[in-house]
């Protein structure tokens, strides 16, 4: 188990890029860092395993306070975005370095070495140098390297974000499968909401050093929370608008000359509050006549997008993107109707 | 194209050649002809082997490069390593400095050793004041003074060749060496040692070839009581007047030189085959 208190990080003395951060991981459990770069993703898992110095707080893995202790005496394996493959080393010694330092046997060495080779597919491949691999397989030899001294935290930074499209869906897969083998508690910090929605346990989205939202894949994809966290997972419109009532199930919005009701709300809200409205542009749907929750908007452009089509539209609450699967009617540019779900709005405090 | 290209080098080789290959090529004619009887004799290196100054001279040169490499390499390799995980902006100001004593006179340069180490230099003057000795010691005309001048002379070099190898040393890689249990000292000499050895290689060859053929500095600090090849070679021919025994030295410090080249560049480690 991996917990961060009140973590507190300075590269510049007095202008802190972490500050008050509390984090936990627990036994088995994979947490993905999600967030843009320099939120302070990259600078945590670096905290966690001892590059980067601390200002205050702790850092416990496994029930032992390593905030002072040097990173190689904190039983972690850390995989890189570079790969930091040892060049001059074949993969099996690549992959045997750390049972090196840890003084195994050499003939035990060679049996985990075999295995830990195994389990990333690349046996045969042991006597190879690191410049003779591809991309992947690189990134396979760390892994290995990594999870071969069975560390108490597995730590992993973007660890796919040199690989190209394809090969980073299987890898991602890999990596799943194999940290649930192994249940190694692990956290993995990516800028890439979809390999973070795929491939953790519990997703914590951070911007400027703090946790915005953390929470399942499902939770955070559907219920963000604050306004960043929709807009970074990918809820392109919003407006904003003032809480009229709020029922058991339900909450109204007025914004404009149109009252809109909501089932998804953020904190605590009371009538009058202001409040920003969110909702995904698949989850919208334009029609030709006025129905309950929607808005009077021009239609200003459709563009074929495959299996969808994309309109952008004009209305007094501003312009919205909205798509629609391609076999339904398709809208020309002039008035229409937006309609809008009251379980696809999410209403958060502005 | 292949023609154009040989032309273009060609003026460059052409100088190469008049100014230095016929050069050598006359000296190293020169060692094997008897002076007085034009005959070819091997005699000039009969006498360079067997008399025991000149071996004496031969040894002392060659265990001097030795040791001026060795003192480079240990001093060099931390400094280095400080110097290539320094910010850009603040290792090019401290690459500048390093390469100062490069910029100064070299004679002015040695000279300035004669105030340190003189009869009544700066540490005979400061120990006798101490009243640690009694008379002066004699530090000039020592190995120790050669050993120094030239330590001093060569160490930018051997800082600007581990540097640059260092450079090209990726953080990450020195990371995951200390991820994986390997404290610093080992990190250092299992990962930043083995990817830094061309330019080990490089700067020790420099450095060696360069401790063995110098000359200002043995002259100044080593006189005609502590002689090296350079030395043994100017007195040969500028007082001796002994043109062959000069132009034999001469040959024995070019080959020794190359040979030394050749066996650093054949036990290098190959570099990794690249895909």
């Amino acid at each position: 188990m991996l917990k961060i208190n009140d973590l507190r990080v300075e590269y510049e003395k007095g202008v802190p890029t972490l500050d008050h951060y509390d984090l936990t991981v627990n036994d088995g459990e994979l947490v993905s860092l999600l967030g843009p770069s320099g939120c302070g993703k990259t600078t945590t898992l670096r905290a966690v395993a001892g590059f980067v110095d601390t200002a205050g707080g702790h850092i416990t893995i496994s029930e032992r306070d390593v905030t002072k202790i040097p990173p190689n005496k904190r039983d972690i394996g850390l995989v890189f975005q570079s790969y930091a493959l040892f060049p001059h080393l074949t993969v099996f010694q690549n992959v045997a370095f750390g049972l090196r330092m840890r003084r195994i046997s050499k003939k035990d060495q060679k049996k985990r070495v075999d295995e830990a080779l195994r389990l990333v597919d690349l046996e045969g491949l042991d006597q190879r140098r690191p410049a003779q691999l591809s991309g992947g397989q690189q990134q396979r030899v760390a892994l290995a390297r990594a999870v071969v001294i069975e560390p108490q935290l597995l730590l992993l930074d973007e660890p796919l974000s040199n690989l190209d499209a394809k090969l980073r869906v299987n890898m991602r897969t890999e990596i799943r499968r194999l940290q649930q083998r192994l249940s190694v508690t692990t956290l993995y910090v990516t800028h890439d909401q979809i390999e973070a929605l795929a491939i953790s346990d519990r997703v914590v989205v951070m911007n400027q050093g703090r946790i915005e939202q953390s929470g399942t894949p499902e939770e955070i994809y559907k219920q963000p929370q604050t306004p960043f966290v929709a807009d970074f997972m990918g809820f392109e419109n919003h407006f904003a608008g003032t809480v009229r009532a709020i029922a058991a199930d339900a909450i109204d919005v007025q914004a404009a000359d149109t009252t809109f009701k909501a089932t998804q709300v953020s904190g605590d809200l009371r009538a009058g509050d202001a409040v920003w409205v969110y909702f995904r542009s698949e989850a919208a749907q334009l029609a030709t006549e006025a129905t309950p929750n929607s808005l009077p908007v021009t239609v200003l452009l459709r563009t074929f997008q495959g299996n969808t089509i994309e309109y952008v539209i004009q209305s007094d609450l501003g312009e919205f993107k909205v798509r629609m699967p391609e076999d339904q009617v398709r809208f020309e540019a002039g008035p229409a109707y937006l309609s809008l779900n009251p379980d696809s709005l999410i209403v958060m405090p502005k | 194209m292949r023609r154009t290209v040989s032309i273009l080098v060609l003026p460059a080789l052409l100088f190469i050649f008049i100014f230095f290959v016929l050069p050598i090529l006359f000296l190293l004619a020169q060692s094997f002809l008897d002076p007085e009887t034009g005959q070819l004799t091997l005699t000039g290196y009969i006498d360079f082997f067997q008399k025991e100054t000149s071996q004496i001279i031969y040894v002392r040169t060659l265990r001097l490069g030795l040791t001026i490499t060795l003192i480079n390499i240990v001093l060099a390799y931390p400094a280095s390593y400080v110097l290539a995980r320094m910010p850009a902006r603040r290792r090019t100001m401290a690459m500048s400095l390093v390469i100062l004593p490069l910029m100064t006179n070299p004679v002015a340069r040695t000279y300035a050793w004669l105030i340190i180490l003189g009869r009544t230099g700066l540490i005979n003057n400061t120990l006798l004041g101490l009243g640690l000795i009694e008379r002066p010691e004699r530090l000039i005309y020592t190995e120790g003074a050669i050993i120094l001048g030239l330590t001093q002379l060569f160490l930018p070099l051997m800082i600007l060749s581990l540097v640059s190898a260092m450079e090209n040393i990726p953080k990450d890689v020195e990371q995951a060496a200390r991820s994986l249990g390997a404290n610093g000292i080992t990190a250092f000499l299992r990962v930043i040692v083995p990817l830094s050895a061309d330019g080990l290689v490089l700067g020790a060859t420099l450095v060696f070839t360069g401790s063995i053929t110098a000359y200002v500095t043995p002259v100044i600090l080593g006189g005609n009581r502590m002689l090296m090849l350079s030395t043994l070679l100017r007195q040969r021919s500028m007082m001796a007047f002994d043109e062959q025994g000069a132009t034999v030295v001469a040959v024995v410090m070019i080959v020794t030189a190359l040979a030394v080249n050749l066996i650093v560049r054949m036990l290098r480690p190959k570099p990794t085959a690249q895909r």
